[in-house]
């Protein structure tokens, strides 16, 4: 049965289930077992949903042996960013303060979805507090750890998700992507994750942190198990206003179409600097793999990347200025000191970011009636150590915090799709993104499918 | 009193020392530059502008937090005027709109 915790891809679960050939409560009980074992290591999970998840697979199985008809991720264990609400927890957004919320009495609408699909939740990740963080750390849970080396960052927000789909807990997870929550950790766990346009899947009943920056997605060790998760949870809600309202448009089927007639350009100028080697080299192979030379400048990324700063800290601000004022001590402090720095931020600055926005938009839309996808570096680093505070780039010293995030935020700032795709260097893999127009999240997923099938990107197996 | 004595004695004792000599000079220097240094940190318009949100928006900033809000606050700043720099047309639309 290839339902190995470190090497089953959701297809082969599901796959294995509808055939029979396991059953659910069999690929539930073996995804529990991992996060039993390696959990202890990883600090993946802030909550396992053991009861629920057993219940779901007999249900499952149930169906099976009545002769229903399963859902394309029958018994495949998934969980989620602890932002997200799962009914009877509470959902703590990875805060202190959140812990005194009263239990969710609904799951969150990608839940429900993947759940409808035959996917089994079986509990929620350790992630950034709300949010406002790229390294993966959490004060009030401890870190998620790396498993190609736990002494090192999963990268965040989406910690837990990194940790525990690299780690092989599971097969799925969800994380958000406010400015690279998503992406971050998929490049420094070696794992791929898709940041959707912004709109295309429902965040309804998930805890928010910038409304008009906040993306959900999915986390997986293959491209088609993204393809099959994204796909399960599209669909018009409107429990969430910013969701698309218009028909789902699956992905997997046009996965074998390939990339060899799609126009790929490298970005070059702001998204060639400050990086590492292992970035650039990381680059170079996926472009050289689809014999891309075209090198495109993106106008203005840097005021992009500060227009979203700026954005993300007075929106955030916004969202938790009465807990500022009343529960600001029970704040991880790095947070806290960010949010209160935003909460006096002038409006009109706001304003200006928002016009730029706009601006920049259109500017990239000029840009992709130029070329069908665009290549980018994810980080421009490999893993930190936890704890880490700066690197040193060309002599210059700069915060890791802050700089993890400066190739994802100007592009989720205008909600470009993208899959952040794994290079498998030595001793540690680091991500691509492949960025593509809005609402051609199939473009960007063809051209992973292709570079997986040649070899060149891959979930890499830690070493336990 | 006794600290009111000892600012006369202070005066008086810098005021009767010749100018031309060298220590009282370094002296002189330092505590003057010592001073013009703590009047220009307490006069960095940036404390007081969140001293005064702070109190306007009813946010505690307590005394330990101070520099770190001040720190990320001029990294906002810093980072707005690389847009705010940037010229738009009057009639460039902000990105949300609200569609009734």
């Amino acid at each position: 049965m290839k339902t190995d915790k470190a090497a089953g891809t959701a297809a082969a679960v599901a796959d294995a289930v509808q055939h029979g050939v396991a059953t659910a409560t069999e690929t539930v009980a073996a995804a529990l077992d991992a996060i039993k074992l390696r959990n202890p290591k990883l600090n993946a999970f802030t909550a396992v949903t053991a009861e629920r998840a057993r219940k779901r697979a007999a249900a499952i199985d149930e169906d099976r042996a009545a002769g229903r008809p399963l859902g394309p991720l029958a018994g495949v264990p998934f969980a989620v960013k602890n932002l997200f609400d799962v009914k009877a927890l509470p959902t703590l957004a990875g805060s202190k303060i959140n812990r005194e919320r009263k239990p969710a009495t609904r799951d969150a609408t990608l839940i429900e979805r993947l759940e409808a699909a035959g996917a089994v939740l079986v509990g929620a990740l350790n992630m950034g507090e709300y949010a406002y963080d790229f390294t993966g750390e959490n004060v009030h849970d401890g870190p998620s750890r790396n498993p190609h080396d736990i002494k090192r960052m999963t990268g965040g927000s989406s910690g837990g998700s990194g940790s525990a789909v690299a780690g092989g807990l599971v097969p799925i997870a969800l994380g958000s992507d406010t400015n690279g929550s998503i992406r971050v950790p998929a490049s420094l766990c070696g794992i791929f994750g898709l940041k959707p346009t912004y709109g295309r899947l429902s965040r309804a009943r998930s805890f928010p942190f910038v409304s008009s920056l906040d993306h959900v997605g999915p986390f997986a060790r293959s491209v088609t198990d993204l393809a099959l998760a994204y796909d399960a949870m599209q669909g018009a809600d409107p429990d969430d206003p910013v969701c698309d309202d218009g028909p789902p448009e699956p992905a997997s089927r046009s996965l074998s179409r390939g990339a060899d007639r799609l126009r790929i350009a490298v970005a070059g100028g702001y998204f060639q600097k400050a990086m590492f080697p292992e970035a650039r080299a990381a680059l170079e192979r996926v472009a050289k793999a689809l014999d891309v030379k075209n090198e495109i400048e993106i106008p203005e990324a840097a005021r992009a990347r500060a227009a979203a700063y700026v954005i993300t800290a007075t929106e955030g601000a916004a969202l938790h200025l009465e807990r500022l004022r009343t529960r600001a001590r029970d704040f991880d402090p790095a947070v806290r000191d960010r949010l209160i720095a935003g909460a006096m931020v002038p409006a009109m600055l706001v304003n200006q970011a928002q016009k730029f926005r706009r601006w920049y938009q259109e500017r990239m839309l000029e840009l992709f009636a130029g070329v069908d996808a665009i290549l980018a570096p994810a980080t421009p680093c490999t893993a930190p150590l936890i704890g880490q505070q700066t690197f040193v780039l060309d002599g210059v010293e700069l915060p890791v915090r802050a700089n993890l995030g400066i190739y994802t935020q100007p592009i989720s700032f205008i909600g470009l799709p993208v899959v952040a795709v794994p290079v498998p260097l030595k001793p540690l893999p680091i991500g691509v993104q492949i960025i593509a127009p809005p609402w051609r999240e199939d473009v960007a997923l063809r051209i992973a499918y292709d570079l997986e099938r040649a070899g060149v990107i891959a979930a890499p197996v830690p070493k336990y | 009193m006794a600290k009111h004595k000892r600012a006369r004695r202070t005066r008086k004792s810098s005021a009767s020392r010749p100018p031309a000599q060298p220590a009282g000079s370094r002296t002189q220097a330092k505590s003057a530059a010592k001073s013009k240094k703590a009047h220009a940190a307490a006069a960095d318009p940036l404390d007081d502008f969140i001293k005064a949100a702070a109190q306007a928006l009813a946010l505690p900033v307590e005394a330990e937090w101070q520099p770190a809000v001040k720190m990320n606050l001029r990294v906002i700043l810093g980072q707005a005027a690389l847009f705010s720099e940037f010229s738009l047309p009057d009639e460039a639309e902000p990105a949300p709109i609200f569609m009734a």
